[in-house]
């Protein structure tokens, strides 16, 4: 296990690194930045200056290394806007986020265990394809038109939500729903999918056999079983949501890391942009090590692999 | 010649069917395939025929007709079915229009990530060692990174074009068609006839591109019509955002957006184009899964 574990953590290290490389070359990719700093009209010695005060003259590979050893001890620069601390402009956004995140799993957890199992026990049944039906809704709605549909029908309509903002446990509603809806198919799948894998398997047959109720075959045997790939892919689904925020906390009105990002993006603030890019990797990354950990300890195959 | 002299004329097709038929029969007793098979082609056609079949100019302003509610609605007329938006253009025909950006963007990016990621897959699966392990790095960087701020960072970049939306995205969503490839080539990858293929002398380029390739096509072709439901919602989501598609150009994701400060009197405005996505993508969904069960009854990849 422990080797497992050291062999794994290399390689999130690597592919962190890999990571914080693209993320600071991405911005570099629009040309020459001072030119964009300096602003329209800048003479040739005003560009100069400007990239000299920004150290955009040094090379490459000096400017990243900078960057990145700036980073490792959480000094991620200042953002070319409003000149704070980009790691203060992150921490304070994050954890709206963060919460979002966790709210929308939890939502999309809510739905999808009970209907999967329900839609296992009964494989073919109503429920079967009500959940189906639910997964597939789940997958194609655009999350932008769903939530300015609900926007529309309970902050509009019914004046029962609050239509934007981050006050008050009301206004994460519409966006947890948004944000849940979207995760919720696959881990319905996967419920639904272990559920009938798992009540195949011979130790429910004798938990049947011993005479058991339904209820403790299906949620204390089954379920217990079948919930395990659902906890690690939770894990991979959370890291998926924090990065894929910033549509509904646009929409909402929520000051959270995907709307800094996006604002950041909008005003070529890069400082900003390559560091929550780098900031957010680094959280899945982190995320997906845990759910590989969990996988590996509760099967003890993988290690070997 | 003989043993056919006792064979009577009129028995019912005792030889196996073909494969090709058994997948026609079985895509015809598939009704998710077939609804999926409508709906797709629908948007196809009015891609293609966008210019025959639009009753208006989707870019010609009518100031004296804007706002103008939708034929079921008090005030709507059969001029304009769905009637128009804020500077009087005819929704349909936007929206028709529409479909030419979204089919475009869906197969244009699904080419482009089909190809690298098949690539990354066949490579991966068929050489193993390092390469398989460089293949699976990338994966794993490409998994790690957030996607859509990405293309938005790529687009504030490049600036926002069909060219260059289907190029991105086509660059940012290839992971899968590699996953799947690079596990489908690995099982192929100890069979008979690729041994045999070797044996005989097959250079690799031959035995990956025409040993391997004609046996996970299957499982391309029902990535790719998943992938490309994704890729329709990435677009308008990046169009929706004003960081994609540019106006006037219609695509469905800026029509929302183009219709959100209307969506308290007018929301036809913004659900029109967002159920026209919606439906679009479910039908795609539906003939990819259809085409899974169809291509590969046995063993639901």
């Amino acid at each position: 296990m422990l080797s497992f574990f050291v062999r794994r953590l290399i390689v999130a290290i690597a592919v962190g690194i890999t990571v914080s490389l693209i993320s600071f070359a991405l911005l570099r990719m629009s040309g020459d930045l001072a030119l964009v700093l300096a602003g329209e009209g800048a003479t040739e010695a005003e560009v100069a200056e400007t990239a000299r005060l920004y150290g955009l003259d040094r090379s490459f590979a000096v400017q990243y290394l900078d960057w990145l050893a700036g980073a490792v001890r959480g000094d991620f620069g200042r953002s070319l806007f409003t000149n704070e601390p980009v790691l203060d402009m992150m921490l304070e956004t994050v954890g709206v986020t963060a919460l979002l995140a966790v709210l929308s799993l939890l939502f999309g957890l809510v739905i999808a265990i009970p209907l999967g199992v329900l839609a296992a026990v009964r494989a073919g049944g109503w429920v079967d394809q009500l959940a189906l039906g639910v997964a597939v809704f789940g997958k194609a709605v655009p999350n932008f038109w769903f939530a300015l549909f609900l926007v529309f029908f309970f902050g509009v309509q019914l004046r029962w939500l609050p239509i934007s903002g981050s006050q008050g446990w009301q206004s994460y509603i519409l966006p947890v729903i948004v944000m849940g809806t979207g995760v919720m198919p696959q881990l319905m799948r996967l419920t639904r999918g272990g559920m009938i894998d798992v009540l195949e398997a011979d130790f429910v047959r004798t938990a049947w056999a011993k005479g058991l109720s339904p209820g403790r075959v299906f949620f204390k045997h089954a379920l217990r079983n079948a919930i395990l790939p659902v906890v690690a892919v939770s894990a991979v689904s959370l890291g998926f949501l924090l990065g894929g925020s910033v549509i509904v906390e646009s929409i909402f009105a929520i000051n959270g890391i995907g709307a800094l990002a996006y604002e950041s993006i909008r005003r070529v603030d890069f400082p900003v942009v390559q560091s929550i890019l780098f900031f957010l990797s680094l959280i899945y990354i982190i995320l997906t090590l845990i759910a590989d950990l969990i996988n590996a300890r509760l099967d003890p195959r993988i290690r070997l692999t | 010649m003989a043993s056919n002299l006792h064979q009577p004329t009129d028995l019912p097709e005792v030889l196996p069917l073909s494969p090709r038929r058994e997948m026609l029969l079985r895509a015809q007793g598939h009704k998710g395939f077939l609804i999926g098979l409508a709906i797709v082609t629908l948007a196809a056609l009015c891609a293609v025929l966008a210019p025959v079949i639009a009753p208006h100019d989707p870019y010609v302003q009518d100031l004296t007709n804007r706002l103008l509610p939708p034929v079921w609605q008090d005030g709507g007329s059969a001029a304009h079915l769905l009637g128009t938006d804020q500077f009087g253009r005819d929704l349909l025909s936007r929206v028709i229009y529409g479909a030419r950006v979204t089919m475009l963007v869906g197969v244009g990016a699904v080419v482009v990530s089909g190809f690298i990621g098949s690539l990354l897959g066949l490579l991966g699966g068929y050489f193993g060692g390092w390469v398989d392990s460089a293949v699976v790095f990338l994966t794993s960087v490409k998994l790690a990174m957030p996607g859509v701020l990405i293309a938005l960072s790529l687009l504030t970049i490049f600036g926002g074009s069909l060219l260059s939306i289907t190029l991105i995205v086509g660059f940012l969503f290839w992971d899968r068609f590699a996953i799947v490839v690079r596990t489908a080539t690995q099982q192929l990858r100890s069979s008979d006839f690729i041994t045999a293929a070797e044996t005989a002398g097959a250079s690799k380029a031959w035995i990956i591109g025409r040993e391997i390739l004609p046996n996970v096509l299957n499982q391309i072709i029902v990535v790719a019509s998943l992938e490309m439901a994704i890729a329709i919602l990435v677009e308008a989501s990046l169009s929706f955002l004003g960081l994609g598609i540019q106006p006037p150009m219609p695509s469905w994701g800026l029509l929302v957006s183009e219709g959100r400060p209307y969506l308290m009197f007018k929301p036809y405005l913004i659900n029109v184009p967002g159920l026209t996505i919606f439906v679009l993508v479910v039908g795609i969904n539906l003939l990819g899964d259809g085409l899974r069960d169809i291509l590969s009854p046995r063993g639901r990849a």
